[in-house]
């Protein structure tokens, strides 16, 4: 294993150890600020779409909106499976197997 | 004493979930294999970490060349929801060990969380059936994670370029299902512009973390001003009743 992968898997494990045990052993759901609380259920969403807006919408490091960016189409399909599905395997498959027509067709 | 008896029914009521669970986690394996990762690597993750979502974007920030800290950080933001799901079942495990509460903290995940707290709106809440359900989803999402990795270096690798886009059809597959009201929807089209705008603009991958807590803001704030102009037109309603 390459030592910088070592590095982050025990740094990332006790990152998320310190998110699991601090308020199930210790505070009361009262004691925390209301809006913290509120705040942290939209971070989620949040990250997960900074991860992949950019993969989607940047095509050779470059915003490319046009139609021959076809990660766009292919998102737009795999966001309705995922939608109508709620099952994050056929949102894959869905998505791999449009990207893959696309390219065919448009080649 | 530890009861034997409720880690062995939390951990049979966790199977349907963890099934699932683990179709799940052979996506992440295949994903990692596909990154440049090794099987001990894959598995280390999810022997250490264990946390779904947080190790898909760790192994695709691996793939785009971030550096570990920056992994690091995202990682523990993605994952400071287990805060909230700590703090609900704290009022439940009041009597139970410091020592057994560590440990089944370490086996906290969406899946075992949501059980469990079902469990316990029913029943006599206790430790040991939380633990139950913490290590089905270990052992699953573990197991399912190394066969992923396998079966994904088997597939010919002129099918590489598709994986570039599972992961991003990933996490669509994970976020849609998020999406349940305006503040959330306000949230995701902030985070999207502000992570192109950083894409550009920002060196480095600090646009994930950037975008991340401030598009978070703009949920908290969207989320409020509805509330507020929702209470105050049913004030208005009560104020024509009265005339």
């Amino acid at each position: 294993m390459k030592s910088d992968i070592i590095i982050f898997i025990l740094g990332a494990g006790i990152a998320t150890y310190l998110t699991r045990f601090p308020l199930l052993v210790i505070a009361r759901k009262k004691d925390i600020p209301k809006s913290l609380l509120k705040y942290m259920g939209y971070i989620a969403p949040s990250i997960l779409t900074a991860l992949i807006a950019p993969a989607i919408f940047i095509n050779k490091g470059r915003l490319d909106l046009s139609f021959s960016n076809i990660y766009i189409l292919a998102a737009i399909i795999t966001s309705l499976v995922a939608y109508f599905s709620k099952n994050m395997l056929i949102s894959v498959i869905t998505g791999i197997c449009t990207v893959g027509l696309l390219t065919i067709l448009i080649r | 004493m530890i009861k034997f008896k409720e880690i062995r029914k939390g951990f049979i009521d966790t199977l349907p979930i963890g099934i699932s669970v683990s179709i799940y986690g052979l996506v992440y394996g295949v994903l990692g294999g596909k990154a440049g990762l090794s099987v001990l690597e894959v598995a280390a993750m999810s022997l250490f970490v264990f946390a779904g979502a947080s190790q898909i974007a760790a192994v695709q920030m691996l793939a785009l060349g971030s550096n570990p800290l920056s992994i690091i950080i995202t990682v523990f933001i993605i994952n400071l929801r287990h805060l909230l799901m700590g703090a609900s079942l704290s009022p439940y495990l009041k009597e139970a060990s410091f020592k057994i509460k560590m440990v089944s903290a370490f086996f906290m995940t969406d899946e075992s969380y949501a059980v469990t707290y079902n469990h316990f709106q029913k029943n006599k809440p206790s430790p040991e059936y939380f633990l139950g359900s913490g290590l089905n989803i270990y052992l699953l999402w573990g197991g399912a994670g190394v066969l992923g990795c396998i079966f994904g270096a088997a597939l010919p690798s002129q099918f590489n370029f598709i994986f570039d886009f599972a992961f991003v059809a990933a996490f669509i597959g994970i976020l849609v299902p998020m999406i349940k009201d305006f503040p959330v929807v306000f949230t995701v089209i902030a985070s999207g512009i502000i992570s192109l705008l950083g894409y550009t603009y920002i060196p480095g991958k600090w646009y994930i973390i950037l975008a991340g807590i401030s598009a978070s803001f703009v949920g908290l704030v969207s989320e409020n001003l509805i509330e507020r102009s929702k209470s105050k037109s049913i004030s208005q309603e009560i104020f024509s009743n009265e005339e």
